[in-house]
């Protein structure tokens, strides 16, 4: 193998995996068209294959040579309709196109990889048409040190003629040697000192003991042999004794050695020793011309291209062909979209690191607008430093604006410089979704849109992995199979969709697949299995929070390890990236309606806007990211909106709970604040955030500090300051909310300033330990401030996301939320009876859903039973008691398991059966009938509400007991006081307590609860209350029970849709003494008789 | 030689004592005690003290401060050497030395002289000048009236202290 100057090499290695990431595309659009060949098409392909294949020639890159001579051969025939462009074929081409990038990633290796595979499925394509002029080669081809003259089968640089030779001998005449001109050229511009070098062999290596073999060894590692008259062959292949059959060798040697040191090396009569300089006259060592002028033959057309003289490279030099020093890649016209990182390009075994990120291309326009740029700060400077010398205050400011403006545009220009369109990572998709879309044998059409979206350079190398592997798992996971498709009435084919744009300065990615969605449930129970959340928290988790669970860390979906999840890289990894860029992922599903995931990408690293906050009288900022919002609860309202849970402080933020992190308590600094009469720092003393007691002053007397009734006058109206400044706004809390990943929490911070751009800086090693902070930045001051690293400051506080205490008040605070919105809100199973007809029941009373064949049904005693683990199952259907739609024929029914009366009994339904939360908006009258208890419309259908108890007790009456009328002394039936603002239910639980024999007073809400207790205060046994209701609910209603002697003996007991941790907590707080799922009726009847019987 | 051992140290010392002729030291006082560096190894000598706190920072950094654009970590030498605190007043300054690769402030209490040193008069550093590790020193100078311990500033300054 052969290679020159890594230089070169580069340019070749960025031209070629330019060309070849076309390629790919291009590949798939051919095998699109089919028959139908595009020639323009084929014809761009061909020509990128014969570039690349040429420059491979140059470089000695045999393996490459031979595989993209052979990929063109096939593109020829495509070219020239002998071969359709089938799947098949184009995979054989995509194939080699991989294993050519591949080569390319480790370039001065890829002579030693075994390619024969490749080049003879190439070859199968073409079907014995032409005898293959190549044969691979596998291994072992070593460094050559020459072969001679340039085969120049490319016409590379075609602006060159291929016998532009000349030759160059000594003054004598006598010894010389030919070579290309180009060989020459590249050398010079490599700035290499070039040697014409005359060797006797017999007084020069004989009689120095030395052999031809070791002489030439010796060259090759202190440069480049570019020319010798004699043919040289691979230095491995040279045996010891070998001579090249001449008296005498002559050499053109480059090297970085200088004249004055070259002897060294040869240890020769200096005469034997001429330098050839690039004005192509020869010069002894010293320096001065020798005798002949005109030694080169063609001096002028060499010289034309040697402009410049280029320092020493000190590159290790490359035994090299003369051939291989020809390619000098034209320069072409910069483009920024062309621009390609190939960072990851070359791990090299062979000692030489080619660093391919070290060039960028930018287009001229850029540049011309930088060099404009440049050119008016200048000018601005100059302007600047006049007025300041004469003291023009005007004509500084005016200058100070001017460079403010003209630094904003500089600043943007630059940054254009590191933009790259997204669609050098957008483009590869295709391939990566057409391959996996093969391979999992689905069909799966992909569409982009917002290629030219452009991105910092270092956030487009690093967001290609995370892409893909979110594309690769919409293929593997989201899309089904074609039949699978067809069955829930898809169409076979699945489509992803990639877009990108701009938002709000940020860059949004969105990548969304109509496939199956993901299965909240199904998350939840897998997070529970695997221990990554409780079951507690799962109940409270919203549908959007379930969904992204997968980026946890441990958690993979995949139920069988395909090639695409066995990778080993999860979600977590891809969140994990993500959130390392500053960006935010989020994921939203439909069930069976396809995935959507968000990704938010600032849109560059180095600066960045950011809040600035103040907090111990230091200036600290805030990543603008990071930020949600800003929050300032005035003074008045602290003690109302703070509140500790456990040793945490929470506010109340639109009926969230967010905690709170305190900055000085984290960072250790003693809290400031701003005296409102002075404008004094002084130092807070607060201890605790809603802690307005002890804030005391130590400029205050004793007296102030006696609660003032006067206090809650507003501060204006006060004349003594020191009365009022307790509650002036400037005690008033600054909160910055912020989030990181999936936590959100509020820093407090003394003070709020402006939000600016800054120039994020490092921190020095000392202060490395400091977790708290990403860096320092230089503020308008010429002062110093650190930039928060909002998420390390969590785990300082010990805030974690989702096992963390706050996190879980946040998560049932928002689950309350969504009851409070959503008023009764009630988990239901969907099912059906008849074909047409759905109906629901409580997800609450449902105990388990078997699967009953129709045959396995026996009619004993008149009644249908199943043989059901040692037992009969009773079983009864719907149509039995009420008017719809007799039971559906099919063999494969279900039943629903109920637990009434103390016994289990089926209910025969068929599916599909759904499990679903809905806001239930229920009509109790107008379907109303026995079995029915009203209806309610789910998923746009008219949806009968079963009620189970009813539909037993009809047909087995006997199996209830005769209500035990419960008395009081008085010989009155108990009275229960039921507060329930839904119509609805408080019929239904109502009617259901009346059954058992008790005296009900309904009330609406928790006034008219509270006012009908007091008016029957002496009959009332017992309180039921509903949870949410208007004016006052059950929380406030049980405290003002408990608080009330004359009730506080009064069992409560709440009535809930869904019962939450944190609300059961919160009830058990007040007061509250069990709580019932409502429609639970047989469960609220239980206990209502268990808290009957203990008063 | 930060992350040498302090066997290797000595002799490093000691090789530096040898080969050497003479060297020009700064001298500076922490407290009291008279410190000299190699001159070569001062970046500059400023008074700015407009540094920003770093909350949570090591005791010994003072905290950090804008060098012409650059953000350069402040250290009090007299506590990094186990001294008292250096105060800050009107003779106090910032000596800015680059160790290994990065701009580094140390804050001493005044500036002295200038001073020659013969690296012959040089004498090893005992375990313990004035309390201060004898470690953080490549040498002891005597002057006729006093002593100068040579500070070596990699040393002080390398991370595992």
């Amino acid at each position: 193998m052969t290679i020159q100057d890594d230089e070169t090499l580069r340019m070749y290695l960025e031209e070629s995996l330019e060309h070849l990431s076309d390629i790919e595309n291009d590949f798939l659009t051919i095998e699109e068209n089919g028959a139908n060949i595009n020639e323009d098409l084929v014809n761009k392909v061909y020509r990128a294959a014969h570039s690349i294949k040429g420059g491979a020639g140059f470089m000695g890159l045999t393996n490459i040579k031979d595989l993209t001579h052979e990929m063109e051969n096939i593109l020829g025939k495509i070219r020239g309709r002998e071969i359709i462009p089938t799947p098949a074929t184009v995979n054989v081409l995509l194939r080699a196109a991989d294993t050519l990038k591949l080569l390319m990633k480790d370039i001065l290796n890829s002579n030693e990889v075994d390619i024969s595979a490749h080049v003879s499925a190439l070859q199968t394509v073409l079907k014995a048409d032409s005898t293959p002029n190549k044969a691979p080669k596998a291994g072992g081809a070593s460094k050559t040190i020459m072969t001679k003259a340039p085969k120049a089968s490319q016409p590379v640089a075609a602006e060159f003629g291929e016998d532009d030779r000349l030759t160059i001998a000594f003054p004598d005449g006598q010894a010389g040697l030919t070579l290309d001109t180009k060989v020459l050229r590249a050398v010079f511009e490599q700035g290499k000192c070039v040697y014409l070098v005359k060797m006797d062999i017999e007084t020069h290596v004989h009689a120095k003991d030395k052999t031809c073999r070791a002489v030439l060894e010796e060259m090759e590692q202190t440069g480049v042999i570019v020319g010798a008259n004699f043919v040289l062959q691979s230095i491995s292949d040279l045996d010891v004794a070998w001579a090249p059959g001449i008296p005498v060798m002559v050499f053109l040697f480059a090297t970085i050695l200088k004249p004055a040191d070259i002897n060294v090396l040869f240890e020769i009569e200096d005469e034997y020793l001429l330098e050839v300089r690039s004005d192509l006259q020869l010069y002894n060592l010293q320096g001065s011309p020798t005798a002949t002028d005109e030694i080169l033959r063609d001096p002028a057309q060499l010289s034309g291209y040697i402009e410049k003289e280029m320092p020493d490279l000190d590159s290790p030099a490359w035994s090299a062909t003369d051939d291989a020093m020809e390619e000098q890649t034209p320069k072409r016209a910069f483009n920024p979209v062309d621009a390609k990182s190939t960072q990851d390009a070359v791990t090299d075994k062979k000692s030489v690191k080619l660093e391919h990120e070290t060039s960028l291309r930018v287009h001229v326009r850029l540049l011309d607008q930088l060099m404009t740029l440049a050119g008016e700060l200048v000018l601005s400077r100059n302007q600047l430093l006049q007025s300041m010398g004469s003291s023009d205050t005007r004509g500084s400011e005016v200058a100070g604006q001017r460079i403010d403006l003209i630094t904003s545009e500089l600043q943007e220009a630059i940054m254009l410089t590191r933009m790259q369109s997204i669609g050098n990572v957008f483009n590869k998709f295709p391939r990566v979704v057409r391959d996996l879309a093969g391979t999992l044998g689905k069909q799966v059409e992909l569409s982009l849109e917002g290629k030219d979206v452009e991105l910092d350079k270092t956030i487009i190398e690093a967001i290609g992995d995370p892409l893909t592997h979110l594309v690769r798992n919409a293929v593997d996971h989201g899309i089904e199979k074609p039949d699978v498709r067809k069955k829930s009435g898809k169409a076979p084919t699945g489509h992803i969709f990639l877009k990108a744009y701009h938002e709000a300065g940020q860059v949004n990615i969105e990548i969304s697949d109509d496939g199956k969605g993901l299965d909240g449930h199904k998350l939840a129970a897998k997070a529970i299995e695997k221990g990554l959340i409780s079951e507690d928290q799962a109940k409270l988790m919203s549908a959007r929070e379930k969904n992204n669970l997968i980026f946890l860390p441990g958690f993979s979906t995949a139920e069988t390890v395909t090639d695409v999840s066995g990778r080993g890289v999860g979600m977590d990894v891809v969140k994990t990236n993500l959130d390392q860029l500053g960006g935010l992922i989020d994921i939203e599903s439909v069930t069976g309606k396809g995935t959507t995931i968000h990704i938010k990408l600032p849109l560059t690293l180095a600066i960045i806007p950011c809040q600035i906050v103040v907090t111990g009288g230091e200036r600290y900022a805030i990543p603008q990211v990071n930020l949600e919002e800003l929050l300032r609860i005035p003074a008045e309202q602290v003690s109302k909106r703070i509140e500790r849970v456990g040793n945490a402080n929470v506010v109340r933020l639109r009926g969230n709970l967010l905690p709170l992190i305190r900055l000085t308590d984290i960072i250790g600094v003693a809290p400031r604040y701003k005296d409102p009469g002075t404008g004094e720092e002084k130092d807070d003393r607060r201890k605790a955030i809603a802690d307005r007691r002890s804030r005391k002053s130590p400029l205050l007397s004793k007296d102030d500090m006696v609660e003032n009734p006067a206090d809650e006058i507003a501060p204006e109206t006060l004349p003594e300051r020191s009365e009022g400044r307790r509650y002036h706004a400037n005690s008033a809390l600054n909160i910055v909310v912020v989030s990181t990943g999936d936590m959100k929490y509020g820093l407090v911070v003394d003070n709020l300033h402006d939000s600016e751009e800054i120039v994020v800086k490092p921190l020095g090693r000392d202060l490395k330990k400091c977790k708290g902070y990403a860096g320092a930045t230089i503020m308008g001051d010429g002062r110093v401030a650190l930039i928060l690293d909002v998420s390390n400051l969590a785990k300082m506080a010990g805030l974690s996301s989702i096992e963390g205490s706050a996190r879980a008040a946040e998560v049932a605070q928002a689950e309350h939320e969504i009851h409070r919105t959503n008023r009764d809100k009630q988990s239901l199973l969907v099912f059906r009876s008849g074909e047409n007809e759905q109906f629901a029941a409580p997800l609450g009373l449902v105990e388990r859903i078997e699967k009953i064949k129709r045959s396995d049904i026996e009619h004993v005693g008149g009644k249908r039973v199943i043989k059901y683990r040692n037992g009969s199952l009773p079983l009864f259907s719907i149509d039995e008691v009420a008017t719809v739609q007799p039971l559906s024929d099919q063999n494969n029914l279900l039943g629903i398991v109920f637990m009434v009366g103390g016994r289990e009994i089926g209910l025969l339904a068929i599916g599909p059966v759904d499990a679903l939360e809905a806001n239930l908006n229920i009509d109790g009258s107008t379907l109303r009938q026995t079995g029915i208890m009203g209806s309610t419309i789910i998923n746009d259908r008219t949806t009968l509400l079963v009620d189970i108890v009813e539909i037993v007790e009809t047909l087995n009456p006997q199996w209830f007991k005769a209500p035990e009328i419960r008395k009081d002394e008085s010989g009155n039936s108990t009275t229960i006081l039921f507060a329930e603002d839904s119509s609805f239910f408080r019929n239904q639980v109502k009617g259901s307590m009346e059954k058992e024999g008790f005296k009900v007073i309904e009330a609406e809400d928790g006034i008219i609860a509270w006012n009908l207790l007091q008016k029957n205060a002496k009959s009332i046994s017992l309180v039921v209350t509903d949870i949410e209701m208007p004016n006052m609910d059950g929380f406030a209603l049980t405290r003002k029970i408990k608080e009330d002697p004359s009730f506080s003996h009064l069992p409560i007991i709440a009535l809930t849709t869904l019962a939450g941790e944190e609300d059961i907590a919160r009830g058990r707080q007040v007061g509250i003494d069990d709580y019932q799922i409502k429609l639970d009726r047989e469960r609220l009847i239980k206990s209502i008789h268990e808290f009957l019987k203990a008063a | 030689m930060a992350k040498q051992n302090g066997a290797t140290h000595l002799l490093k010392s000691r090789l530096d004592l040898q080969n050497t002729g003479t060297v020009e030291l700064a001298t500076f006082y922490v407290g009291d005690a008279l410190c000299g560096m190699d001159i070569l190894k001062v970046q500059e000598i400023n008074k700015l003290m407009e540094m920003t706190k770093v909350p949570q920072a090591p005791a010994y950094v003072m905290g950090i401060l804008n060098l012409r654009g650059q953000i350069v970590t402040i250290i009090d030498l007299g506590k990094k050497l186990g001294l008292t605190s250096v105060e800050i007043n009107e003779s106090s300054r910032n000596i800015i030395v680059n160790s290994d690769n990065e701009y580094i402030g140390l804050l001493v209490s005044k500036i002295g002289d200038v001073v020659e040193a013969d690296w012959q008069r040089v004498e090893p550093p005992p375990a313990n000048i004035g309390g201060v590790q004898g470690a953080f020193f490549k040498g002891v100078f005597k002057m006729q009236d006093r002593l100068i311990g040579i500070l070596d500033a990699d040393r002080v300054l390398a991370e595992d202290n």
